[in-house]
């Protein structure tokens, strides 16, 4: 049973900007898909759906079989989500803010105790975890939050852009983090990025959006062969370079 | 419940550690009544002191040599003064040019006889200011005062001589006062206390309901900009929460911390207020005064101030969803403080207009329609209640838990729906997709 189905989504914000195009796609358990596209494509726009923070106007969302719009409540235990300009309660510390989640999930101590545990490695944060967040770096502060979003372990991980900012060592460390719990705890990951050499290397599958269109959707290795390019930033230029420098 | 406890004391934790809120609330106001207090209430107790002290050196020519004139400077170096004798006027000014002088005393010849013979007396004072400061005014206002207070004790002594009461002499007519209000007849001594009474009534306690409404206004705003500010909001409308726990819990928080705030103010100025007090009375506040307060309450009854309680309940929750509605949609702390003094400005002038306007003259339809006017009616309730109008009583206390209700129900459905995110006050952010 897919855990995200995605079909003929449609978001027309007001003054009739037409966001989503009517995408339809799906996620199995356990994989990691990538939603990548220029800005403006529709890529955040399609996570803030899924994460019942916008409503669709037409079409249907479902995850884990509740529906976004009909059970919402539903949908927010079995989904953890992290945008892209998140940020954190800058006066408590780093531990506090990740007991303050973690409470919110489940009332069960010794769950608590794991997935805090968790977030610490997942972080490495260290000794610094006591500290107020305001004292973070960037780095730690997206470290902190992907580790929040992971350490409850949901169905479905929603990343927005999630190593936007970030040096290439720290870019580089929540990648791997990714990768590894998802594949660990089973955890389906919907993330969107810029970065192609990133998308290659997590997800087992990516969908190409464009003026909120999905035009192409396919396994990284796959799209390669098929349309005869080195990477996929060559298969990006390749298929909407051209249109988006006329538009 | 469960989450309502988790957010609430999140809340709290943040909301105690913000200096913002911390310098706001509480270290500028203790800084400023303590700045006050130091200038103020230190200074006047100085001043105070140093009137009533005896200290400092006094002049003394005696052209008298009475008994009379003895007997006032016996009377002066009793109170603990210098005493300079000086033989004339001659050198008066080359003396008092000398500033540890304070002043010069000339008794003249005549002294002594126009006491004996039942005339006023007089004394000439000579006194040299040096600087403009008050401490120095204070000072050189001694002689005088040393004067006066002779005077009177020999005024006492003069009618006990003459077999007379002091207190019939002082004041051989006085006054009682019966005063009507609601029918019922009121012995008052003090007329002042009582109109002091009636202005506590009718305009400090809309006026405490107005700075609670303020306080709890401007922490809720900015505790839920907050989530916006630090970029939270978006993961807080993801999470397996009830989001009207979470605003609920922003605003039981707020109040918390507006009691705390409200208790703090009324401590400081209550404490500042009697240090002030006390130095310029000798006496404690009067009994009288309680007695007054306990006329009032008889008087405005316990129904009708239960029924202004609930209208001030009313108030502030009215007030508070409208806060929460306006900080929905705003993007920072400074946008919500901005709207929330917009929210707060109207109450302000509606309290002041209440002070000037006597609404009891207006037709009774008039008065319904105040009754019906959120902010208005409850700076108008104390009058509804003193002139016995249940209907306008019970149509503002109602009128603003009605609009109480239909404020947060409109919030609440706000906050169900996905403007709670698009929806922007002031800056139309660009849409990102």
């Amino acid at each position: 049973m897919d855990l995200l189905v995605v079909n003929d989504l449609v978001k027309i914000y007001p003054g009739n900007v037409e966001a989503l195009r009517g995408i339809s796609f799906k996620v199995e358990p356990g994989e990691v898909y990538g939603l990548i596209g220029p800005n403006g494509a529709g890529k955040t726009t399609t996570l803030r759906i899924i994460a019942t923070i916008l409503e669709p106007t037409h079409g249907e969302v479902y995850v884990d079989g509740y529906s976004v719009v009909d059970q919402p409540d539903e949908v927010r235990r079995r989904i953890s989500y992290l945008p892209e300009e998140a940020g954190a309660y800058k006066y408590l510390t780093g531990l506090e803010f990740l007991e303050f989640i973690a409470k919110i999930y489940t009332d069960d101590p010794r769950l608590r105790s794991e997935m805090i545990r968790d977030a610490l490695a997942i972080s490495g944060l260290g000794e610094r975890i006591k500290d107020k967040i305001r004292t973070y770096s960037k780095g730690m502060l997206r470290r902190l939050l992907v580790a929040k979003t992971l350490m409850v372990k949901p169905k479905l991980a929603l990343l927005d852009e999630p190593t936007a900012g970030l040096d290439v060592l720290n870019a580089q460390r929540i990648r791997y983090i990714i990768k590894e719990y998802a594949k660990k705890h089973g955890i389906a990951v919907l993330l969107s990025s810029h970065n192609m050499l990133e998308v290659e290397y997590l997800c087992d599958r990516i969908g190409i959006l464009y003026r909120g269109k999905l035009i192409v959707e396919g396994s990284p290795k796959k799209l390669i062969e098929e349309y005869k390019v080195v990477n996929l930033e060559e298969l990006f230029t390749k298929l909407i370079g051209e249109q988006y420098e006329s538009f | 419940m469960r989450v309502f406890k988790i957010i609430l004391i999140k809340e709290l934790k943040s909301m105690i550690r913000d200096p913002k809120i911390l310098i706001a609330m509480f270290i500028v106001p203790f800084i400023i009544v303590g700045v006050m207090y130091g200038i103020v209430v230190f200074s006047t107790r100085q001043m105070v002191e140093e009137a009533v002290r005896g200290r400092g050196v006094i002049a003394i020519v005696d052209e008298d040599q009475g008994y009379w004139s003895k007997n006032l400077t016996e009377y002066i170096k009793s109170l603990g003064f210098k005493i300079l004798r000086l033989n004339n006027t001659t050198v008066l000014l080359e003396v008092l040019n000398n500033r540890s002088i304070l002043s010069a005393i000339v008794i003249p010849s005549d002294f002594t006889e126009n006491i004996t013979r039942n005339n006023t007396a007089y004394v000439e004072i000579y006194t040299y200011i040096h600087s403009p400061s008050m401490s120095h005014l204070i000072s050189r206002s001694k002689a005088i005062g040393v004067i006066m207070s002779y005077s009177q004790n020999l005024s006492e002594t003069i009618i006990k001589i003459h077999g007379l009461n002091p207190k019939y002499i002082s004041h051989p007519v006085n006054t009682t006062m019966t005063v009507i209000l609601k029918d019922k007849m009121i012995h008052v001594n003090d007329l002042g206390a009582l109109i002091g009474g009636f202005t506590m009534i009718n305009i400090a306690f809309p006026l405490i309901a107005f700075i609670l409404a303020s306080f709890l206004v401007q922490l809720t705003a900015t505790s839920i900009a907050v989530e916006k500010e630090e970029k939270m909001f978006e993961t807080i409308l993801s999470l397996p929460i009830n989001r009207l726990e979470f605003i609920a819990a922003k605003i039981v928080a707020a109040v918390i911390i507006g009691f705390i705030g409200i208790a703090f103010y009324g401590a400081l100025f209550a404490w500042y207020f009697g240090s002030v007090a006390s130095i310029s009375s000798s006496s404690p506040a009067s009994s009288s005064s309680f007695n007054v307060f306990g006329i009032l309450f008889d008087i405005y009854g316990s129904s009708g101030l239960g029924a202004f309680f609930i209208a001030s309940i009313g108030l502030i929750l009215f007030v508070l969803g409208i806060a929460i509605i306006l900080a929905l949609f705003v993007e920072d702390v400074r946008s919500a403080q901005m709207i929330t003094s917009y929210i707060v400005m109207p109450f302000m002038f509606v309290l002041v207009l209440s002070m000037f306007l006597d609404i009891t003259s207006y037709p009774q339809s008039t008065r319904y329609i105040i009754s019906l006017i959120p902010f208005v009616n409850i700076s108008f309730m104390s009058t509804f209640i003193f002139t016995g109008d249940q209907i306008a009583i019970h149509i503002s206390a109602l009128s603003s838990i009605l609009y109480a209700i239909l404020i947060m129900y409109i919030a609440s459905k706000l906050i169900g729906t996905e403007k709670v995110f698009t929806l922007k006050l002031f800056r139309r952010k660009k849409i990102r997709t």
